[in-house]
């Protein structure tokens, strides 16, 4: 018997280190010393979440960023049903972030700033895929304090194409053929998967071409859906279409109002 | 030769009633006393030929280095003050390293000239923003394919570049050039330029020429994983040169 | 930097335009802070209580993953041999499958690869970082860097962070003048040589595979498929991780991406193989 005394008390060895431990971590984060006003600020809230859902989707030669325009407080005051989320930041730069409204001011003032400088730096206007890889950076450099926005940039790349690059807040990039973001995602996505990445068909059964048109109709479609079932998603459909060669243009939809 | 200037050619920041800052164009000066180089630009790509001018006997030829890397795709060599041209060099390479990670693309050739441009002219009395306290004594050329293909960039002490052909800098510039005036055309080749660029260094040279005192990178245009122009900076062996200089 | 709570009048007036001026410009690297949060208050805190399961989908980091690496001999003379990097392509937000076409294969520099583990965003900057090294250490001495020195400025940079809640498990993989490398490397500060490795929430089930099957002497064709059926049972068993599998094979001579392969097609390959009856028949 005398070696499980010895295996008990080598666990109770481990555990009180892992319970040394513990109390070690707790007193690096809530020290002694501080107060209850400091320990209050520990649950310091800079954020606020203004709802609403943003999408992209890319082309073969075109891109288009909708998103709605409804901004709510806690998910259930709406606050306005006039709230901007895309931004146009020139012919082939689209921004649309959804989240804390006053961070998606802040990204969209940075970007811009960076996008005029570069203009004076290099003697041409970025591309898309150039300012793709500037936000990732800049959303990273806040790494310890980030952005409260889940932003997705679109445009029409140096080849003419449509390009659609998807981020998490802190800045991990990837370009995708399509992406969603903000409280409907999850509901938009699947939706989109299903019509335009086609991962439910079978092989060998024919897959409908892309077009703008039908882009255009699958977003209204997705909207229109989430709008049924989320409650901060509604009000109107901001639609924003970038051909190649082509102006932007501006859409407005509506969208349920309740 | 420079008696009449003597007001003006102390301070870095005084012009002479004339408009002129001695200063800088001493600077220029001592860009002629440093070995040739000379940078052709051709229909296949861009090449960089330099004089490796060794004093002694006793020196190591290998261990200087006249042409740098500053990029994947870009090669600089200079003439003049050599220890300045490290300062520029390394500028350059951060420079270009900085826009990489920014923008996931490689730097264009007149970006990065721009960005050691910006640097030659930052000198001064003023301690706080001058990284210099005198010009910089180097005259460079800038060699590179990038997305708007081959490209050949001239920077002199003063910060001016200029976008050539073909250029030569250093102590026989002016033959040499004079040399590349009559001989350059548009549509030469790689093979073509660096025959034309040793038979200049051959006539403008005061050592014999042999693999051993000129140094030549050759930057040729290839794609990269993206499918991108982009170019690809090689220097030239020994056996090859040996080859070109024993043809002409 | 910004919002600190302890005013400092005649600080925070210069902090303020370094604040903007890191705005406008690209910020040099060189002297580069990262934004504070206001003083007293812990990141991974604050962190945990905005960007955690508690926050929206889109809001939470992406993370998740499986990935592995091994050395191996070559069997035959007309066999490579070198590394074999095989990854998963699943990022999720909580239970969110927030992307399932990652690219968790870095590359730094021509030789040299890192794999992605972690928080996905973590490990892309700082795989940069890493490869901008690189690079300039090459351009400065003028001899390509060795797999060690690179995965220790790496392990060095994440120390410097240590206890803000970064969140990278990478191994970096290459060919150095020492032979074929590999080094796990993590936010802890970890740094450690491995010849067989796997990383991730689904590396315990990629190990059990490697374990069994790892031979130091393999043909190529057996190594590629070996790092296919670790990642394809690790993807089986383990909800962080899915999507396709993307190989790297990197060999003395050079860097070949083989193209992603789905994993749910490659189950039903392997069944094949082991002539596994995949529809399950009760025995009568």
């Amino acid at each position: 018997m005398t070696s499980f005394t010895g295996i008990t008390a080598v666990a109770n060895a481990t555990n009180e280190m892992a319970m040394f431990k513990q109390a070690m971590k707790e007193v690096a984060a809530h020290p002694e010393w501080m107060s209850s006003r400091q320990i209050e600020r520990q649950r310091w809230n800079p954020y606020s979440m203004e709802g609403g859902s943003t999408c992209a989707i890319s082309g073969e030669n075109f891109a288009i960023v909708a998103s709605d325009t409804r901004m709510t407080q806690n998910d259930i005051n709406i606050l306005t049903r006039d709230a901007e989320k895309i931004q146009i930041l020139n012919d082939n730069i689209i921004l649309t972030t959804s989240g804390f409204y006053g961070d998606v001011l802040q990204l969209k003032k940075v970007l811009q700033s960076r996008l005029h400088k570069y203009r004076f730096d290099y003697r041409s206007d970025m591309s898309v895929d150039l300012c793709a890889e500037l936000l990732s950076r800049n959303l990273y450099y806040r790494r310890f304090f980030p952005y409260y926005t889940g932003a997705i940039l679109a445009g029409i790349d140096e080849h003419g194409k449509g390009a659609v690059f998807s981020y998490d807040p802190i800045g991990c990039i990837e370009r995708l053929g399509y992406s969603a973001s903000g409280a409907a995602e999850p509901m938009i996505i699947p939706f989109l998967d299903c019509q335009i990445g086609h991962v439910t068909l079978s092989e060998g059964y024919e897959r409908p071409e892309l077009t703008l048109d039908r882009a255009i109709s699958l977003m209204k479609d997705s909207f229109r859906g989430a709008a049924e079932r989320e409650i901060s998603t509604g009000d109107k459909i901001h639609l924003v279409i970038a051909e190649a060669g082509k102006p932007v243009v501006v859409k407005f939809l509506p969208l349920r109002e309740d | 030769m420079f008696l009449t200037r003597s007001e003006y050619d102390r301070g870095v920041n005084t012009f002479s009633p004339e408009g002129r800052l001695f200063q800088v164009e001493y600077a220029i000066e001592a860009v002629k006393l440093g070995s040739t180089s000379i940078g052709i630009k051709t229909s296949e790509g861009v090449l960089l030929a330099a004089e490796k001018r060794s004093t002694s006997k006793l020196m190591v030829n290998d261990a200087i280095e006249k042409i740098s890397k500053v990029d994947q795709h870009i090669g600089v060599t200079f003439a003049g003050l050599i220890a300045d041209s490290r300062t520029l060099v390394e500028r350059a390479q951060i420079e270009a390293q900085n826009f990489w990670f920014t923008y996931n693309r490689k730097i264009r050739v007149e970006d990065v000239t721009q960005s050691v441009a910006n640097l030659a002219l930052q000198f001064g009395d003023d301690d706080v923003k001058a990284s210099m306290s005198r010009p910089f004594g180097v005259a460079m050329l800038f060699a590179g394919v990038d997305q708007e293909g081959a490209k050949l960039f001239h920077l002199d002490p003063s910060g001016t570049f200029i976008d050539c052909k073909a250029k030569s800098i250093g102590a026989a510039s002016d033959g040499a050039e004079q040399n590349l005036k009559e001989q350059y055309h548009d549509a030469l080749t790689i093979k073509e330029g660096l025959k034309m660029a040793l038979a200049i260094l051959k006539q403008v040279m005061e050592e014999k020429l042999n693999s051993a005192n000129v140094e030549v990178v050759v930057i040729k245009p290839t794609v990269d994983a993206k499918g991108r122009p982009i170019g690809e900076f090689t220097r030239v062996s020994n056996e090859e040169l040996d080859q070109v200089i024993t043809s002409l | 930097m910004w919002g600190e709570t302890f005013d400092d009048f005649e600080n925070d007036e210069g902090e303020m335009a370094m604040a903007k001026q890191n705005l406008i410009a690209e910020p040099a690297r060189a002297d580069f802070t990262f934004a504070k949060l206001p003083l007293g208050i812990q990141p991974v805190d604050f962190m945990k209580t905005h960007f955690a399961e508690t926050a929206g989908k889109s809001m939470q980091f992406r993370k998740g993953t499986t990935t592995l690496a091994f050395v191996y001999e070559p069997a035959t003379p007309a066999d490579k041999g070198g590394i074999i990097v095989a990854v998963d392509s699943r990022a999720s937000s909580g239970e969110y499958i927030s992307s399932k076409s990652v690219m968790k294969i870095l590359d730094i520099g021509d030789r040299m690869v890192a794999t992605m583990a972690g928080g996905a965003a973590d490990c892309q900057f700082w795989t940069r970082i890493v490869a901008k090294y690189c690079t300039l250490y090459e351009l400065r001495e003028k001899t390509s860097i060795t797999v060690s020195a690179a995965s220790k400025y790496f392990a060095n940079t994440l120390y410097g962070y240590r206890g803000q809640g970064l969140s990278v498990g990478s191994m970096v993989a290459g060919y150095d003048k020492k032979g074929p490398q590999i080094f796990k490397v993590d936010s802890e500060g970890d740094r450690c040589q491995l010849k067989v490795c796997s990383v991730g929430s689904g590396s315990l089930n990629a190990y059990g595979i490697l374990d069994n099957h790892y031979k130091p002497k393999m043909t190529d064709d057996e190594a590629r498929k070996l790092g296919l059926r670790a990642i394809m049972h690790a993807t089986y068993r383990d909800s962080g991780s899915g999507g396709v599998c993307n190989l790297c094979h990197i060999t003395p001579t050079e860097k070949i991406r083989l193209p992603p392969m789905d994993v749910s097609k490659l189950w039903y390959e392997f069944a094949d193989e082991l002539g596994r009856d995949i529809t399950y028949n009760p025995v009568e």
